[in-house]
C-alpha cells in the first residue's frame, strides 16, 4: 500500500488504511514517546493519544512536507502535553543545578548501541531529558522549546547545556563513546 | 521553525542513534485508537438498533396478538386444553343458540386444580358447590354465554351448569329421589351463583399503571453566554486574569450549526385521575452540534478561569482554531446522556379515543462522555478539557401531543422541547453552554395493571 493510498484511506476513515499507517509508523513513534516518558506504559498511553489525534486531524495535513514529520510533530506535542499534566515534570523542568544526580550503571543494558543511547538519555532528570530530546533530536529551537514548556529561553539553553554535559559523562562512563582528542572528533567506542 | 542543522557531532550522533531505535507497541494501544475512532458511530447505531428492536418486540407482543376473542371462552378453552394435556378427554360442542358448550365425558378422579379451570370461575364454584370435588362433576356441562357475560358477572360469563346425570337417572325409579335431590342441589348452586356470587365477587379495579416506549429524532442546538455583550459591558468573562482579544458576546465569534440527534426512552405511567398521569422512567439522549473551525499547527490554548476559583488559567495544546487557520474543518460536540425523567402528563381535552395532552418532566442527567470541545476564553481556539465538563446536570422537558387510544394501547405523536438547566461546563469556566433539543416524539404505551 503506497503512502498516498494510505493517506486517502485515512481521509475516508477506513480502518484498514488506518491500521496500515499505524503499523508503519508506530514502532518509531513509540521510541520517540519512550524517550520522553517515565516508563513504557506511559509511552504507550502517549502513543495512543497521539495516533487518535493523527487520524482525527489527518485532513489538515497538506502535502507540503514529509508525512512522517507531520506525525512526529503531533507525537512530540502530545508527549509534552502529557508531561505537563505531571506535577513532577513541572517541578523538575526548573531545576538548574542537577550535578548531584547519580548515574545508575546497572540499569543500562548493553545490547544495541541505539538502545544504549536511548536508555542513557532516559537516565537524565526529566527536565533535562525533555529539553535535550526537543533540541538535539527533534530539532526545535530554544525559543520554541521555551514556548512549549512555558519556561524562559535562557532556561532552555542552560538546561540543554547541562543535559548535554551529563549525557556525555554517562556515555563516557558506560564506554559507549570515547573522549575525543579534539572537541569536534567524537568516536564511537564500538566504531562508527 | 525547526533547525535543520546540528551544532556539533555529538548532537548528530545522538539524533542518528535515537532515530534508529524502534519499539513495538502492545496490541491494546491499537485497540484503544480504533475504539476512539469508530466507537462513536457504534453508539449511534446501537441506539437506533435498540430502539427498533424495542419497538418491534413491543408491537409483536401487544399489538399483533390483540384479537377480538371473548375472554371467558378463551379462558375456558385454555383450561380445557390444560385438562386435555392432563389426560382427560374433552369434547367441545356447539348449541344452536351459538353458545359454546363443553362436555367432560370421562370421570375426573381427582379434584380439579385451579390451574385446570379458570381461577376466578373455579374459586367461585369451589366455595359453594360440593360437586366440584365430587367425581360426578364431570357429568355436568359448562355452558358459556358470551352475550350475557358482561351484564351478569362483571366480565365473567354466566355459567349454566346443567345436570345431565339427573336426566339420565330418571329411567330408574330407585334413583329418582337421588336424582331429584341432586338436581335440586345443582339448581340451588346455580341460583347462588346468579344471585349471591355476583354481589360477592369484587369488581375489577380500574387499571392505572401503564408502560411506555418512545423515540424522538431531535435537532440539537445550544445557547452560549458569558461573553461581554456589546450592550451590557459588565460580564464575568471580563474579570478573568487574561485580557480578551475580542470584545463582545461569545456567540458573535463562533460558527455553530444544529445537528441531528435522537432520544430514546421508556417510562412507567401512573394514572391518578381521568386526566392526569404521573410518569417516571429512563432515557438515553444523543445530542450534538457542529462547529465550523480551522486547523492549525499545534498551539497553546489558554482558558482563563473565573477569579472566584483558585486556579486562574489552564493551558493546553490544540490544533483547532476558531478563526483563521490554514484549512477549514468541521468538528462536532457530541453528548451521550442517560437521564431519569420524572414528570406529569395532563389531558387537555378529547374523548376516550382521541386526546390532546401536554406533559412536562424534570430529568436528572448523567453525561457519559466528557470529550466535547470548549472555546478558549480568548475565543481563538477550541480545545478539550474534560475536567471542565460537568458530569451531572438537570434537563427540563416539555411536550404536547395527540394521543390515539386503541384498546389498552395508546399511540402518541407530537413536538417536544428539552432544555438543559445547568451549563455543560463547571462553574469556574466562565462561558456557559446550555443545550437545547427540538424533537418530534413518537410513543406507544400499554396499560398493564
Amino acid at each position: 500500500m503506497t503512502e498516498e493510498a494510505i493517506l486517502q484511506g485515512c481521509l475516508h476513515n477506513q480502518p484498514v488504511a488506518q491500521r496500515e499507517l499505524y503499523n508503519r509508523f508506530s514502532p518509531k513513534m513509540l521510541a520517540v514517546c519512550y524517550r520522553f516518558a517515565h516508563n513504557r506504559e506511559d509511552a504507550e498511553d502517549m502513543l495512543q493519544e497521539a495516533f487518535i489525534k493523527v487520524f482525527s486531524q489527518i485532513h489538515t495535513f497538506q502535502n507540503k512536507g514529509a508525512f512522517e514529520g507531520w506525525i512526529r510533530r503531533i507525537i512530540v506535542h502530545t508527549c509534552i502535553n502529557h508531561l505537563k499534566k505531571n506535577k513532577r515534570f513541572n517541578e523538575s523542568v526548573d531545576i538548574i543545578n542537577a550535578s548531584a544526580i547519580q548515574v545508575r550503571e546497572e540499569s543500562i543494558p548493553s545490547i544495541v548501541q541505539a538502545k544504549q543511547i536511548v536508555e542513557c538519555i532516559r537516565l537524565l532528570p526529566i527536565g533535562y531529558r525533555t529539553v535535550l530530546n526537543l533540541y538535539a533530536i527533534e530539532g526545535y529551537s530554544h525559543k520554541e522549546i521555551a514556548e512549549m514548556l512555558d519556561i524562559e529561553e535562557s532556561t532552555s539553553r542552560s538546561q540543554y547545556t547541562r543535559a548535554k554535559q551529563m549525557l556525555e559523562e554517562i556515555l563516557f562512563k558506560k564506554k559507549i563513546i570515547q573522549r575525543p582528542r579534539e572537541k569536534t572528533d567524537w568516536l564511537m567506542a564500538a566504531g562508527k | 521553525m525547526q533547525r535543520n542543522f546540528y551544532t556539533d557531532d555529538f548532537e548528530q550522533l545522538i539524533r542518528q542513534k535515537a532515530d534508529q531505535y524502534k519499539m513495538y507497541p502492545s496490541e491494546h494501544v491499537w485497540k484503544g485508537v480504533h475504539r476512539a475512532l469508530h466507537g462513536r458511530r457504534r453508539w449511534y447505531w446501537t441506539g437506533l438498533v435498540v430502539m427498533l428492536l424495542g419497538a418491534g418486540l413491543f408491537t409483536a407482543e401487544y399489538l399483533l396478538k390483540e384479537q377480538t376473542v371473548n375472554p371467558l371462552a378463551e379462558s375456558i378453552q385454555s383450561s380445557l386444553d390444560a385438562a386435555q394435556q392432563a389426560g382427560q378427554e374433552v369434547q367441545p360442542t356447539t348449541t344452536p343458540q351459538a353458545k359454546t358448550e363443553y362436555l367432560l365425558s370421562k370421570p375426573i378422579q381427582e379434584p380439579l386444580s385451579e390451574g385446570v379451570v379458570d381461577n376466578l370461575v373455579l374459586n367461585s364454584i369451589e366455595s359453594s358447590l360440593p360437586f366440584v370435588t365430587n367425581p360426578t362433576w364431570n357429568d355436568f356441562s359448562i355452558v358459556a354465554d358470551p352475550a350475557s357475560s358482561s351484564r351478569k358477572l362483571s366480565g365473567i360469563s354466566q355459567l349454566n351448569i346443567e345436570s345431565n346425570s339427573a336426566q339420565q337417572s330418571t329411567a330408574t325409579p330407585e334413583f329418582a329421589d337421588a336424582a331429584s335431590e341432586s338436581a335440586q342441589q345443582a339448581e340451588q348452586s346455580v341460583n347462588w351463583l346468579q344471585e349471591y356470587a355476583v354481589y360477592q365477587l369484587t369488581a375489577t379495579k380500574a387499571k392505572r399503571v401503564g408502560w411506555m416506549l418512545y423515540f424522538s429524532p431531535t435537532m440539537n442546538y445550544r445557547k452560549l453566554t458569558g461573553g461581554s455583550s456589546l450592550y451590557s459591558p459588565a460580564s464575568e468573562i471580563q474579570s478573568v486574569p487574561l485580557a480578551l482579544s475580542f470584545n463582545g458576546a461569545v456567540d458573535q465569534y463562533v460558527h455553530h450549526k444544529p445537528a441531528l440527534g435522537f432520544e430514546l426512552g421508556t417510562s412507567f405511567l401512573y394514572r391518578t385521575s381521568r386526566n392526569v398521569n404521573f410518569k417516571a422512567g429512563i432515557q438515553f439522549n444523543y445530542s450534538r452540534y457542529n462547529i465550523e473551525a480551522y486547523s492549525s499547527h499545534p498551539e497553546k490554548a489558554t482558558i482563563a478561569l473565573s477569579p472566584y476559583w483558585d486556579a486562574d488559567t489552564m493551558v493546553s495544546y490544540t490544533s483547532v482554531r476558531n478563526l483563521g487557520g490554514f484549512a477549514q474543518q468541521e468538528i462536532a460536540n457530541q453528548y451521550f446522556e442517560l437521564s431519569l425523567p420524572v414528570g406529569v402528563d395532563v389531558r387537555l381535552f378529547g374523548n376516550e379515543k382521541l386526546q390532546l395532552n401536554v406533559a412536562g418532566t424534570l430529568q436528572p442527567t448523567y453525561l457519559l462522555n466528557r470529550n466535547s470541545y470548549l472555546i478558549t476564553t480568548d475565543y481563538k481556539n477550541y480545545t478539550r478539557e474534560p475536567s471542565l465538563v460537568r458530569r451531572w446536570n438537570v434537563n427540563a422537558g416539555f411536550e404536547t401531543y395527540v394521543a390515539y387510544n386503541k384498546g389498552t394501547v395508546r399511540w402518541q405523536l407530537g413536538p417536544q422541547f428539552r432544555y438543559q438547566l445547568l451549563s455543560s461546563y463547571v462553574n469556574k469556566y466562565p462561558i456557559k453552554e446550555y443545550l437545547m433539543e427540538y424533537g418530534f416524539k413518537i410513543g406507544v404505551s400499554k396499560t398493564i395493571r
